[in-house]
């Protein structure tokens, strides 16, 4: 893989050139709340017949965000249609990340559906299969989806940094977890600043948006769904060696994911980002991965 | 001119004041230059202000502008922002996003004061319930609904907000509403400009209300930062200025009182002490130049101390000196009694009668050539002391008048008979006691006198006169003493003071003196040489030649007069007054041959004596004085040349003795023998012919004088005489005379063989 560095590199400049060129974006309205929403997500069309793969991005970010953006064109270079949506997070045709302080009203359902639609625009499309490829949270996302439904086109996942995002060892703390349920019965629908991943204490968040998700991505919750889906479809899995979430989630997470079936790879010295010299490696296992998904397939 | 006067009044400058003037110099020119360098510095100062100013404008323009682009991108990038839009979309938690949410995004500048979002008509998204009313309007405008920025200028509390109202969109371009945006508009200034001439928390509103930006030079005012480094500069540079004048200023009077210390000062003691000495006749004392610091200035001192004290010296020693002079010159030092001068002092002096006794002594100066000089010397200093003795006791004062003459001074009157025994106890003291005090007690010592009586109204000249003319009738007619009497006015050529003075001058000078001329006349006919006679002009006309010669013999001008004599001749000769082939006589005095230098005496007719005859007239009575030195003073004449005559041969006492030694060419027959010839044949004729022919045997020509008539001219060659001269032939004249009458023929002579 290294021989052909060079090469791998002159490709990449090459589709620097002609991605924007290549990349449209493509939009979806909804309809929420009983307002629009408007969803949107780049595109770029592969060589018909070959798998699509849809790339999902972390917590708050957008297609826009370097591991994410490293993934599409490792895919794009591989001839496949790659879309990368923006989840709306209920702004219509989000293009920017949020803050933490940025009012969050989006559930994890209203995530999950999102993530109907574009897998029902991708079958209108023509796209019979579909590789989901999930960074972060968008793993965790995407693996709660492919769990949650049958009859996907989904042939395969590859979830890159995938940690539970809530628990105790996590931050998520039971008091506001209570809190927030209490203040949902109530039918207080007023945000609330809570902790939740990397927002410590300034996530400003509906009750309904908070558990939402602190309710659902525990690990057991998925150990749980990595299980069930392993059981269904190729799981692989790409852990930064290096990544400090290990700290608070525990290295064993890695041996939990093999038990459950998936495949984990382990970039040794990679944060939870794969930047620098690791996105080379990240995109090597990709490439590779989406050859053998590929190739299963066929 | 007046301005020339004034200003010499105040010059010479004294010390303080030359002091005080240049102080005033040195403080108006350091003044001067100090104001000149604080002038140029706060010029040069001012003009960097004026320049720094304009580049505090163009900095505060420039960041105004750069401020201004930093909000209106910031308000752009807010109408983008989706969370914005999502308001317009979905507004139910509008006011929680807009309280909570948008003050923590980093849309949200530390500047940002508010944002509220508007519709597209320019209401308000959503109505404030109880909420004051804010930096942004309630209600956009017309202008305000376009993309604009305002001004909103608070001077009460000196704020200035920037309002930017810009679009929102929805990506495909729908018109969602609007976003207004205030800003702490001074704090943005400061937040995101690096500001270097302006101090912006000096900023100053000086306007209300809401303008549009482009208004904003009307609404602030600000303070130009000054430049630090000039104007440090600026104090360093005057600062220093000061200090300098102060440096200069006390340099110059440090200067000013070192010079007082140093010069002044001590120029000031050196002047008193020096006034002190001039008026002190004592020795000065140089303790108040102890305290002087230079050097040359103390020497200075002392050396006008030393000065002071030797002038005080040299002037007792120089009275001491004029008292001695004094006296010297007052005294008689051969006599040792007072001389003339003293006479003469104490004459002006004295008031009322008295007695002046004129003495002389008779034959003095046979005496003093006879025994020499110093035994006369000897007599005159015995007789000084006799008459001092005598006066003593006599109450008179003796004074030395001139060579024999003593002067008795007696304050008393005195009758004639008191005189006449004063008289003859003096003369009989000096006969008998003076020879023989000199070890000459067989000569005989005679003395006469001439007595005035003195008062008022006779001065010394008066009273000398006057005794002089008295003494003078003694001697002539051989009196003991004689009283003065108007009787005496024969001898007025004596009396008169000032004629006696116009003689003496002719006499010693040549003044107004003359030599006329009578021409010797050879025996046929032809000018053998003239006979010069002295006469004196006096107010165009001429003396008496006995007034001439009376005051001669009385003042002893023979020398002189003889001298003045033979150098006029000289130049009578040197002017060819004197016809070539004849010659001139001169009359020599005796006292001159016996007492004078002869070469000396007659060095000037030398030149002469090959071209003229010039003959030396002797009269005959210096025969019987020193005979062999006269002989040996008329050997040395002859030998130079001079042809030598005896003058007046036959009035005196001379002898055939005498003639046949006397070293003589001619002998002049005198006159009083020319009325033998006035008959040619008695006895008197006879015997003067005898006679003549004697001198003839001894060798001697014959000069007969005193012809005046034709018989007597004839007779006088009966007699042989080799030459005549007398009024027949000429008078003497002034010029000399070429031309003689025409001489008769003499009838033969019948005695004659």
């Amino acid at each position: 893989m290294r021989a052909c560095l060079p090469g791998w590199l002159t490709g990449l400049v090459l589709c620097l050139v002609l991605l924007p060129a290549s990349a449209r974006t493509v939009t979806l309205t909804l309809e929420r709340n009983g307002h629009p929403l408007t969803l949107s997500a780049d595109y770029r069309p592969g060589e018909t017949g070959r798998p699509a793969v849809l790339i999902l991005h972390g917590f708050l970010t957008t297609n826009r965000f370097s591991t994410v953006r490293a993934m599409s064109e490792t895919a794009e270079e591989r001839g496949l249609t790659v879309l990368a949506p923006n989840l709306s997070y209920c702004y219509t045709h989000r293009r920017a990340p949020l803050q933490c302080t940025s009012l969050h009203r989006h559930t994890l359902q209203g995530d999950l559906q999102e993530l109907d639609h574009w897998i029902d625009w991708l079958k209108k499309q023509g796209h019979r299969q579909v590789i989901l490829v999930g960074h972060s949270s968008g793993s965790t996302l995407l693996l709660a989806w492919t769990a949650s439904r049958t009859q996907t086109p989904v042939h395969g996942l590859i979830l890159t940094s995938l940690f539970p995002l809530s628990g105790g060892r996590l931050g998520t703390r039971s008091e506001e977890i209570s809190l927030a349920r209490s203040l949902l019965k109530s039918g207080n629908p007023l945000p609330k600043k809570w902790h939740f991943l990397y927002c410590r204490g300034n996530y400003l968040a509906t009750p309904e948006s908070f558990l939402s998700y602190v309710e659902a991505l525990d690990r057991a919750h998925i150990l749980q769904w990595l299980k069930s889906v392993s059981q269904r479809l190729p799981v692989e899995i790409i852990m930064g060696g290096a990544d400090r979430r290990y700290a608070k989630a525990g290295r064993d997470l890695l041996d939990a994911y093999r038990q459950q079936g998936a495949r984990v790879i382990v970039i040794e010295g990679a944060s939870h980002f794969f930047d620098g010299e690791h996105e080379f490696e990240l995109q090597d296992h990709l490439d590779r991965l989406l050859n053998e998904l590929e190739k299963e397939h066929q | 001119m007046s301005w020339k006067k004034s200003i010499s009044k105040f010059f010479p400058l004294p010390s303080m004041g030359w002091i005080g003037l240049i102080a005033l110099i040195n403080a108006l020119l350091i003044g001067g230059v100090i104001a000149w360098g604080f002038k140029d510095t706060n010029e040069l100062y001012e003009h960097h202000r004026t320049v720094l100013k304009e580049q505090a404008e163009a900095e505060l323009e420039s960041a105004m502008s750069h401020t201004r682009q930093i909000l209106e991108n910031n308000a752009r990038a807010l109408a983008d922002w989706e969370e914005l839009q999502q308001q317009f979309v979905d507004p139910s938690y509008y006011l929680f996003w807009l309280k909570q949410s948008l003050p923590t995004s980093l849309h949200w500048l530390p500047v940002t004061r508010e944002i509220i979002l508007y519709t597209p008509d320019g209401r308000p998204l959503r109505a404030f319930a109880n909420q004051q009313p804010g930096l942004l309007p309630e209600q956009l405008t017309g202008a305000q609904l376009h993309a604009s920025t305002w001004l909103r200028a608070d001077p009460v509390e000196n704020r200035l907000t920037a309002l930017i109202f810009a679009p929102v969109r929805s990506p495909n371009g729908q018109l969602l509403g609007h976003v207004g945006v205030a800003y702490d508009f001074v704090r943005a200034l400061m937040l995101y400009n690096t500001l270097r001439l302006i101090r912006l928390d000096r900023l100053r509103i000086i306007r209300d209300g809401l303008h549009p930006f482009e208004k904003w030079p009307s609404l602030v005012r600000v303070r130009v930062e000054a430049d630090p480094v000039a104007t440090e500069l600026l104090k360093l540079s005057q600062r220093m200025m000061a200090i300098l004048a102060i440096l200069l200023i006390g340099i110059s009077l440090f200067n000013l009182w070192l010079f007082n210390r140093l010069f002044f000062s001590p120029m000031q003691t050196i002047a008193a002490q020096f006034l002190q000495l001039h008026r002190s006749k004592e020795q000065a004392e140089q303790n108040a130049l102890a305290t002087m610091p230079v050097r040359e200035m103390r020497h200075l001192g002392r050396l006008l101390s030393l000065s002071h004290n030797r002038k005080l010296r040299m002037l007792e020693k120089l009275r001491k000196s004029e008292a001695h002079f004094r006296k010297l010159a007052l005294t008689d030092l051969t006599a040792l009694l007072p001389n003339r001068e003293a006479l003469k002092r104490v004459m002006e002096k004295r008031k009322g009668e008295g007695v002046l006794i004129l003495m002389d002594i008779l034959h003095f100066r046979a005496l003093n050539n006879t025994y020499g000089p110093i035994r006369g010397d000897q007599l005159l200093r015995e007789i000084g002391q006799t008459l001092r003795q005598l006066g003593a006791h006599q109450g008179f004062h003796a004074f030395r008048l001139s060579g024999d003459e003593f002067v008795l001074l007696l304050d008393a009157p005195k009758d004639e008979a008191e005189l006449r025994s004063l008289i003859n106890d003096l003369s009989r003291r000096v006969a008998e006691q003076v020879p023989q005090r000199i070890d000459l007690p067989h000569i005989q010592l005679r003395t006469v006198y001439g007595v005035t009586l003195l008062d008022d109204n006779c001065d010394f000249s008066c009273a000398l006169s006057r005794a002089n003319a008295a003494l003078g009738w003694s001697k002539e007619h051989n009196l003991p003493f004689t009283l003065y009497s108007s009787r005496l006015d024969d001898y007025a050529i004596l009396l008169d003071h000032e004629l006696v003075e116009h003689i003496i001058r002719g006499v010693e000078r040549g003044d107004h003196l003359l030599l006329y001329r009578q021409p010797v006349v050879n025996a046929d006919g032809a000018i053998a040489y003239y006979e010069l006679l002295v006469r004196m002009e006096r107010d165009e006309r001429i003396l008496n030649p006995a007034e001439l010669f009376k005051v001669v013999d009385r003042r002893h001008l023979h020398t002189q007069l003889d001298t003045t004599v033979i150098r006029k001749a000289a130049e009578l000769l040197a002017r060819e007054e004197i016809p070539a082939g004849t010659g001139v006589s001169i009359n020599l005095n005796v006292q001159t041959l016996m007492a004078g230098d002869l070469d000396r005496l007659t060095r000037p007719l030398l030149p002469f004596l090959g071209h003229y005859t010039i003959v030396l007239e002797i009269l005959e009575t210096a025969l019987i004085e020193e005979f062999d030195q006269l002989v040996r003073q008329l050997q040395t004449l002859r030998r130079h040349g001079f042809k030598i005559a005896l003058d007046d041969f036959g009035s005196g006492y001379s002898s055939l003795r005498y003639l046949t030694h006397l070293p003589a060419d001619t002998v002049k027959i005198d006159r009083s023998f020319s009325e033998v010839l006035k008959t040619g044949d008695s006895k008197e004729f006879l015997v003067m012919k005898k006679s003549l022919d004697a001198i003839h045997t001894a060798g001697y020509t014959i000069v007969f004088e005193g012809i005046e008539t034709e018989q007597m001219y004839c007779n006088a060659r009966k007699l042989g005489v080799e030459a005549m001269q007398g009024y027949y032939f000429s008078a003497p004249r002034a010029e000399t005379p070429t031309e003689l009458p025409e001489l008769p023929p003499c009838p033969p002579d019948a005695s004659s063989p």
